[in-house]
């Protein structure tokens, strides 16, 4: 066995480098999905003209005020997009791979293969969505700043930390599931898209439903939990959850990928 | 101990069966029929390190899958796999340190960008110390002439070009057991000559073990002594080429050239035809019957013309498959 730390530093090294490849791959071919389209801001004026007109008729929605509701936003979207451009489309591609039979090429390979399947690239392209959600939270942040405790930061950034391994983990159960179908690509994408639910205050759903998305399909984790906990309204209780769902989900991830592996046909040529 | 030892190895492919048309995939939505296609049925043999070893049969023979399964890929439904004593299924990094699979037809190649950078990374995650990543790479792009197109975006390679650039990434950690998969196909006959010669240097120069598929019989003639040859998932032969060769050498074509149509099924029964297609009638003959034959085609046959050939290894060995025997 080599030491842990001699092993992390051999995976960050090697992350690095698929990061800068992935990188130039882009920057080879794609230079056009850099200029920042106008895509992120249509959405986001959207959005901010939506909760202006409900906001317009309510003094809070889920017990939450305007600007609380839109620091929800901000840090829902950042974590989101971050998410997006590391985990998710490498979970796209993973599932692309397993029908092809490219996922043979990440088993042969001397190291973790779920790594390799998980850290592949980067979508750079997400760039733009990035920097508009970062406005967001920035311009937000400074309208609910008397509300934040600087005790609770260290909760909040291990709330966030919790969050993508969640996200991931459940999301990974979901992409592993191409071992089994032809194309697992549509449940990867209903899944992703119910995470919406958790951009808003969990204050307007009825306690069953919250129920749901903290346990079953824990979407709450992604922004709202980690955002209600650094406004100090949330319990301390949800870093246990959070902890808990954390080893479950491990569990559950791993035994359906080992699974999954033995089912594995690859394809023929 | 041998370097690779495989018992009584199956694979099977689960597969479902889908009628044409859209009723057809309503229905297969609803109710499923299964089966197993048997890629690799009880297939048994033994390979001793720095053996350079054929494996050839026709197409779905089930090549690719026994190679996959030897390289840990597949998931062997029966049997026992040995690798340098390893169950390649466990896919140890130890173990996957020290092979190598090369799929013709698969590439691990970054696709839009210089082999180079992926030569690269392969030295990261093998691991392999500057010094001897630096040795390799220079005596690899050596050997296969490749200097001029390792800064070259890989889409923009020929095929022979990127074949090599493939060669070179699985080879970069030195493998001591390697799978080469239809390393030539596609290939014009030049460069099927140059991936030939650099195998065969390879093998020699560095006691590699390796296991090479092809259906092209010039690959396993010019390279290999032994020859594993695979039918419908079971091995048929296994054995030293030159086997083969003796056994089928007393044999020789006698083409003959008709100007009258007759039944083929009459003639198959008197004759030992290799084929018929009228006019030409090939059959194959034993040595020592071939003056008694000719005369009995002569005779019996309406014959415009006639000449007599070495059969060929290609020929013997697709003979080998159909189940002829025309001892
Ligand atoms: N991934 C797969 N799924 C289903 N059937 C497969 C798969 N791979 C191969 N087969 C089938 O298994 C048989 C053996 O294939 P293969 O091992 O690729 O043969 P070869 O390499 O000798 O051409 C063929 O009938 C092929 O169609
Ligand atoms: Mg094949």
């Amino acid at each position: 066995m080599k030491p842990l730390v001699s092993e992390i530093r051999r995976y960050l090294r090697l992350w690095r480098l698929l990061l800068r490849l992935s990188l130039s791959e882009m920057l080879m071919f794609r230079i056009n999905g850099l200029l920042f389209g106008l895509a992120p801001i249509v959405w986001a004026a959207t959005v901010l003209i939506f909760l202006g007109v409900i906001f317009s008729k309510v003094k809070t929605l889920g017990g939450w005020s305007l600007w609380e509701t839109v620091f929800l936003l901000g840090v829902s979207e950042t974590v989101f997009v971050v998410y997006w451009a590391s985990f998710l489309i490498n979970l796209r591609n993973f599932i692309n791979e397993v029908r092809t039979g490219r996922f043979d090429q990440s088993l042969l390979k001397p190291i973790n293969s779920r790594f390799l399947v998980s850290f592949r690239t980067l979508d750079f392209t997400l760039l733009g969505s990035f920097i508009n959600s970062l406005a967001i939270f920035v311009v937000s942040l400074a309208k609910v700043s008397d509300q934040i405790h600087f005790s609770r930061l260290p909760g909040f950034l291990f709330l966030l930390a919790a969050a993508y391994a969640i996200c991931y983990l459940f999301h990974f159960i979901f992409a592993s599931l191409a071992f089994w179908v032809v194309n697992a690509r549509p449940f990867l994408d209903w899944i992703f898209e119910i995470a919406d639910f958790g951009h808003y205050p969990a204050g307007i759903y009825p306690p069953s439903l919250r129920m749901f998305f903290t346990f079953f399909i824990p979407i709450l984790f992604f922004g709202y939990f980690p955002t209600a906990f650094l406004l100090g309204r949330l319990d301390n209780l949800y870093l246990g959850i959070a902890i808990l769902l954390i080893l479950a989900l491990s569990i559950i991830s791993r035994l359906v990928w080992r699974a999954g592996l033995q089912r594995y046909q690859s394809a023929s040529s | 101990m041998a370097a690779i030892s495989v018992k009584h190895l199956k694979k099977y492919y689960r597969v479902h069966q889908k009628e044409p048309g859209l009723l057809g995939s309503l229905k297969s939505l609803v109710q499923r029929k299964y089966f197993n296609v048997e890629a690799a049925n009880d297939v048994s043999f033994e390979i001793k390190e720095g053996e350079l070893v054929g494996f050839i049969g026709p197409n779905g023979a089930g090549k690719t899958t026994t190679l996959k399964c030897l390289s840990g890929l597949l998931y062997p439904d029966a049997g026992e796999v040995q690798v340098l004593g390893f169950n390649p299924w466990d896919r140890k990094q130890t173990f996957l340190k020290q092979i190598s699979l090369v799929m013709g037809q698969k590439n691990q190649l970054w696709w839009d960008l210089p082999p180079i950078e992926t030569f690269n990374l392969n030295k990261e995650i093998y691991e392999v110390p500057d010094a001897q990543y630096k040795k390799t790479l220079d005596e690899l792009v050596q050997l296969l002439e490749v200097e001029d197109v390792l800064k070259i975006q890989v889409r923009k390679l020929s095929l022979g070009q990127r074949m090599k650039c493939e060669l070179i990434a699985a080879l970069l950690h030195s493998p001591k057991v390697l799978f080469l998969d239809e390393p030539t196909i596609g290939l014009d006959v030049v460069m099927q000559k140059k991936i030939r010669d650099f195998i065969k240097e390879y093998n020699q120069k560095h006691q590699a073990t390796i296991i090479l598929t092809s259906h092209y019989m010039g690959d396993v003639e010019e390279l290999c002594q032994r020859i594993m040859i695979i039918d419908k998932g079971q091995l048929v032969f296994d054995g030293q080429l030159s086997e083969i060769i003796q056994k089928y050498a007393d044999h020789k074509l006698v083409s003959l050239i008709l100007n009258q149509a007759v039944d083929p099924k009459v003639v198959a029964k008197i004759f030992p035809v290799k084929e018929f297609v009228y006019p030409k009638l090939v059959l194959m003959v034993k040595r020592d019957q071939i003056a008694s034959t000719t005369a009995r085609a002569l005779e019996q046959l309406p014959v415009a013309d006639l000449s007599i050939e070495e059969a060929a290894i290609e020929d013997i060995i697709r003979e080998l498959f159909t189940g002829k025997d025309y001892a």
